[in-house]
């Protein structure tokens, strides 16, 4: 069964893979029937939530045998050979000459004790056979394809030596190195910088046409996929669910999921915020009945029932019982609530404000993170502080909350001077103002029961209650962020971080505040949790008149959530604008090159492709 | 705290066998004189005969009974070393958790003096320190309370210290707990599990290392039936009567199996508890 | 290059440092600890006029501080005094043995090294395996022997039941078995063997989390012989960890080899140690215990050097 719609025959055929991994009573059947096809010059998008069995999948296509795995059944079809059935012996020749992996994590792709230019060499070493000369003058050809020629002293780095886009980009020409013809990425840009993805990717989008790669691209970032890829297969609990040509899937979904997926990706030309999905993913291929069925808001009893076949329905194939029918799923956007108007650009006094913050880390010979910083927030607003990794966002937060007391500057909490450092402060500015981390899990104590948090803060910030009452009230708090009861018992491991983002903001409401420090706390979270703490905050925001900051590298994410915007680079604020100003006439060219790196997360990019990728990779990029 | 980890213990198969080897051991070291069926210091019997009756194990070059020896010859092996760790416990640890949660410059002073400690090799301490002070149990146990604290102070101080640095910490600090009640409620629970780890490990090593004491001379002195004092004797008469030898030798390596096979599961149910 | 330096001049620093430290302990256990020191050492049948003498010699007779600068001064220059039971001086009797020690402490730990390190690195690799638990197993039954048990045990076996070996390493040069060689054969095993539970365990750790890092992974679907990946990528990282954890190793040594010279009667160090303490000979306890100290102790800082070298991070940035 060919799910593509090409003519031309593919490179590489995945057919019925089906993998299990040993578990403690039986085996756990994580990817079942995943059939997909690739073609030279085309890239197919792999996406899919945490745990949805996309990487495993795709490893296991290779004929890699993963540490864990008990089974793994079906056909992987290179040049007419099985990889599954190849010998260990042949499969190492095909491995790097006519497949190539490249790995998440940069520091994952080399080893950190050897220097890069010799592991390169090995790559290289074990399909040809060259003199030593010619072996390097290939390497140099490989990374001057990545845009990375003329570094200095290249041959005598370690991985460390290099930044994270640079080494990802090393890890790119390690796979190029013997010319593949099939490359699977494996989420190589989730850990980079907005701005040092795009050049990836556009390096990427050269590479697999000038090269005529068939090319398999995994990610849970689903508009990411549209920009840059040809068709897209959308994973749920170890299945494909839909497969199709990337605008089809994306702007004309026929599965309930890849609708709720798409409705959930914030984009920055849209001030609705995105849709929440409920529930969460089962951690295993689900035996009987459609996966998706628990969560699916157009469930019949018969789609528990039986097995669900991917079946072909207008441009797509999708795995779902009611395929035929016309289910008015292609309209994702606008179907959660507008954030409060904001129309209220009106500059109201702040609540809460720093004034020429300077901060650093490391004592006096430290680097300094924050340069002059202010900034402020009123009552019932919500404004973004956002920037690359290393602006200092954090810092500045973390300074306001009183963890980080700065090297200069003022910090004033209703009118009055508020201490640089926590233990300074009275217990009403302690209790008013709370943080939230990023990692749910770290923040709370792995030893602890979530009702033993719970009741900790809930003693702290209401001294006056019975043991009865303290209990009652973690219940009530539980309730406002949509927590069961039932998680009271609970340890944070048995939670998933979207439960345990909930319990952190259920305990910091414990404290009847004011404000609301956000440090990036859905930067961690898949895009359907996301969006859940998203609509979250606006509400308690809306319900209680809470002045909240709200940290976060994702642009995407402020357009529906904030009023103001405040933009920094480098330690300083480069930008400050009301949102919607400042999306559609950014002042400062930091901000511009921050919108264009997020704009693939657009209405638009939706609909008619991402042009600042095609721009970037046609006209060349800079090392 | 302790039950749900003593279950997840006892859930292995080694935590099950150590437990139990655990039991028969402590049953041998508090009951044992007591059911002993003679004194260990009596001559009772022929010198050198084979098991009997009367001699389970047989008799020992004196004509005393083997059997009594090694059943009243545990608790020395056992209580002092013991009582030693313990008191590195207090040493160490208390001082271990207060300086890693603690941090800036007096733990960065602790930690030196502590790798200094630690650079001193432990059984040439003992050996000068028991050495001069012969067999009395007060130096006994203050010798392996004071090698062994290093040891366990830098552990301790390290788990304290990757406590102390968490968000639950900052979170805790937020609402303005002082440092005590952080300590005690936030960053013990999350030490405790290394510190009992480290506990099981260390009695094993002061209970060997004691023995060894006693094998080389240096530690109890005859007629005392220390297991490892034992041993050493019967090394003279092994070809005449092997069970002078093999009866403390096989009660020692149980309780040095005991011991292992008991850390081996703790590690692995703390490790499995952080997940 | 300045770095390095720096750091080495530093961890020398440390080793001085804990030198003095070990030193000091020495001195002050001998002459704190039992009541009357100068009887002590010397017995009850020594005379008035001897235990006097022997007060002055030690310098007791000065406050404890006094002492042991007095002391630390004479060691210094080489006087160590003489032996109270031979009369001969301490240096004499102790230094020839030195070198004996030492060769056993290098057999010993080439015996172990050659058992424990592939035993740990299949374990390792193939974590989890059939053959993970029999390695594992076997181990941890070593691991609950102690020294003196497994010494004992082998010198019962091969030496007095089947006789293929030499009962004592004393006399050397003429064992009568006609190879003055397998004299150093069950020594340097038992040695080994104390050794094998320690390295074995950190070997099979650091193995089986060396080999699931994803840049091995990587390294093997670039096509890379296993053989190969075994050899560049999976040892260096595994050898770069493990040599942190030599200095645990390096104690069971120090125990071991004065347990097993004292089974076998081998003439070393420790030998020599473990009599002179029971015949309460303190200048020979005393410069025992500072020579091998002092041996640790530059064993301890070679280790931390070779860590330095084998890790490119330190070697370049002077931070992990």
């Amino acid at each position: 069964m060919t799910v593509s719609s090409q003519p031309e025959p593919p490179v590489f055929a995945a057919s019925d893979l089906c993998v299990s991994y040993k578990g403690a009573a039986a085996e756990r059947l994580v990817v079942s029937g995943v059939t997909f096809q690739l073609h030279a010059g085309r890239i197919l998008g792999l996406a899919g939530e945490t745990g949805c069995g996309k990487s495993t999948a795709a490893l296991a296509s290779t004929g890699f045998a993963l540490p864990g795995m008990a089974r793994r059944t079906g056909q992987a079809l290179l040049d007419g050979k099985n990889l599954l059935a190849e010998q260990p012996g042949d499969l190492r020749k095909i491995w790097g000459k006519d497949i190539a992996y490249v790995p998440q994590q940069p520091s994952g792709a080399f080893s950190p004790v050897r220097k890069v230019w010799r592991q390169l060499d090995e790559a290289l070493e074990a399909h040809v056979r060259l003199a030593p000369a010619d072996r390097l003058a290939r390497i140099e050809e490989a990374l001057a394809s990545v845009g990375m020629a003329g570094i200095d002293a290249w041959r005598r780095r370690y991985p460390f030596e290099f930044s994270g886009g640079q080494l990802q980009r090393l890890s790119l020409a390690a796979a190029m190195l013997c010319a593949p013809r099939v490359v699977i990425f494996d989420e190589p840009t989730t850990s980079l910088d907005p701005t040092t993805q795009e050049t990836v990717l556009a390096q990427i989008r050269q590479l697999v046409a000038r090269g005529q790669l068939a090319a398999l691209y995994i990610s849970h970032d689903l508009a990411l996929l549209r920009a840059l890829c040809d068709d897209i297969a959308i994973m749920y609990a170890g299945e494909i669910v839909e497969y199709g040509p990337a605008a089809d899937v994306t702007t004309r979904p026929r599965h309930p999921y890849s609708a709720a997926l798409v409705a959930a990706v914030p984009t920055i030309d849209s001030p609705s915020i995105a849709k929440a999905l409920p529930g969460e993913p089962p951690d295993a291929v689900v035996a009987a009945g459609c996966a998706f069925a628990a969560r699916c808001p157009h469930a019949e009893p018969r789609c528990e029932e039986g097995k669900v076949w991917l079946v072909p329905a207008g441009a797509v194939q999708v795995r779902c019982v009611r395929a035929g029918e016309e289910l008015g799923l292609a309209s994702p956007a606008g179907t959660a609530a507008r954030r409060a108007d904001a129309g209220a650009a009106v500059q109201r006094d702040p609540v809460l404000a720093a004034r020429d913050i300077v901060a650093s880390y490391g004592g006096q010979e430290g680097r300094v993170v924050l340069n002059g910083v202010s900034v402020g927030v009123a009552a019932d607003e919500i404004v973004a502080l956002v920037g690359e990794s290393g602006s200092g966002k954090s810092t500045l937060l973390r300074a306001i909350a009183g963890l980080h007391p700065p090297a200069a500057g003022e910090l004033s909490y209703r009118g009055a001077a508020l201490p640089p450092r926590i233990e300074a402060r009275t217990a009403d500015a302690r209790r008013e103002i709370q943080l939230v981390f990023q990692d749910a899990g770290a923040a709370l104590n792995p030893r602890h029961t979530v009702g033993r948090s719970m009741v900790r803060a809930i003693t702290c910030h209401q001294p006056g209650l019975t043991r009865a009452g303290r209990r009652a009230r973690a219940r009530e708090l539980l309730e406002q962020v949509q927590l069961s009861a039932a998680v009271i018992q609970a340890y944070p491991s048995q939670l998933s971080g979207g439960q345990r983002q909930r319990v952190n903001l259920a305990r910091a409401l414990a404290a009847e505040p004011a404000v609301l420090l956000c440090d990036e706390v859905t930067s961690s979270l898949d895009v359907s949790v996301q969006a859940g703490i998203l609509s979250l905050i606006a509400r308690l925001r809306r319900e209680r008149q809470l002045a909240v900051i709200f940290v976060t590298h994702d642009l995407a994410v402020v357009r529906s959530l904030a009023d103001r915007v405040i933009v920094m680079w480098d330690g300083a604020i480069i930008e400050s604008q009301p949102t919607d100003a400042l999306f559609s006439n950014p002042e400062s060219p930091q901000t511009r090159l921050l919108l264009e790196a997020a704009s693939y997360k657009s209405q638009q990019a939706f609909t008619s492709g991402w042009t600042a990728l095609d721009t970037l990779a046609n006209e060349g990029l800079p090392s | 705290m302790v039950p749900p980890l003593l279950r997840r213990v006892l859930s292995y198969r080694e935590g099950r066998f150590g437990f139990a080897l655990l039991i028969v051991i402590a049953f041998i070291v508090i009951g044992g004189p007591f059911i002993a069926p003679d004194s260990p210091f009596a001559t009772t019997g022929i010198p050198l005969s084979g098991p009997s009756l009367a001699h389970l194990l047989g008799t020992d070059e004196l004509g005393r009974d083997v059997l009594s020896r090694v059943l009243a010859g545990g608790r020395d092996v056992v209580l002092l070393p013991v009582a030693g760790i313990l008191g590195a416990f207090l040493l160490g640890g208390v001082t271990g958790l207060i300086s890693g949660y603690g941090g800036g410059w007096p733990d960065r002073v602790y930690t030196a003096v502590v790798n200094v400690a630690l650079s001193v090799p432990a059984l040439l301490v003992v050996l000068i320190l028991v050495g001069v002070g012969k067999d009395s149990p007060a130096v006994i146990v203050t010798a392996i309370a004071l090698v062994y604290a290093p040891g366990i102070a830098r552990i301790v101080r390290g788990a304290a210290q990757a406590a102390g640095r968490s968000e639950y910490v900052d979170v805790a600090r937020l609402r303005g707990e002082g440092v005590t009640s952080i300590a005690v409620r936030e960053v013990l629970p999350n030490v405790a599990g290394t510190v009992a780890v480290q506990l099981a490990l260390s009695c094993t090593q002061a209970v060997l290392l004691l023995a060894t004491l006693d094998f080389l001379g240096v530690g109890a002195q005859p007629p005392s039936p220390s297991w490892g004092l034992m041993i050493a004797d019967g090394e003279q008469i092994v070809v005449l009567q092997p069970l002078t030898l093999v009866g403390p030798a096989v009660a020692l390596m149980l309780l040095a199996l005991a011991f292992n096979l008991l850390s081996g599961a703790l590690q692995r149910a703390v490790a499995e508890r952080q997940r | 290059m300045v770095r390095t330096t720096w750091l080495f001049a530093r961890r020398s620093i440390v080793a001085v440092f804990t030198l003095l430290v070990l030193s000091a302990v020495v001195y002050f256990a001998s002459r704190l600890l039992p009541a009357n020191p100068a009887r002590a050492a010397l017995g009850k049948t020594a005379s008035a006029a001897q235990v006097h003498r022997f007060i002055v010699q030690q310098g007791l007779d000065h406050s404890a501080l006094a002492g042991y600068l007095q002391w630390l001064g004479h060691v210094l220059t080489g006087n160590w005094g003489t032996s109270l039971l031979s009369q001969s001086p301490v240096v004499q009797l102790a230094l020839p043995r030195l070198l004996q020690t030492f060769l056993l402490a290098v057999l010993g730990f080439i015996v172990g090294s050659l058992i424990a390190i592939p035993l740990g690195y299949l374990a390792g690799a193939r974590a989890d395996s059939r053959l993970d638990l029999a390695i594992s197993s076997g181990i941890v039954g070593l691991a609950a022997l102690p020294e003196f048990v497994v010494a004992v045990a082998l010198l019962v076996i091969f030496a007095v039941e089947l006789r293929w070996l030499p009962v004592t390493s004393g006399a050397i040069e003429s064992t009568g078995y006609g190879n003055p060689l397998l004299a150093y054969v069950l020594p340097a095993a038992s040695l080994g063997l104390v050794v094998v539970p320690q390295m074995a365990r950190q070997v099979r750790i650091t193995a089986s989390e060396v080999a699931r890092e994803q840049y091995v992974s990587a390294a093997v679907l670039r096509g890379i012989a296993p053989r190969r990946v075994a050899l560049r990528y999976i040892i260096p990282a595994v050898a770069g960890r493990v040599v942190n954890v030599f200095t645990l190793t390096l104690a069971a040594l120090f125990t071991g080899v004065v347990v097993v010279e004292t089974v076998f009667g081998y003439p070393g160090v420790g030998q020599l140690l473990v009599t002179s303490i029971g015949n309460n000979d303190s200048p020979v306890v005393e410069f025992c215990v500072v020579l091998m100290g002092t041996g640790y102790i530059m064993l301890n800082l070679a280790a931390d050097l070779f860590v330095i070298a084998l890790n490119p991070r330190l070697r370049r940035t002077g931070v992990m």
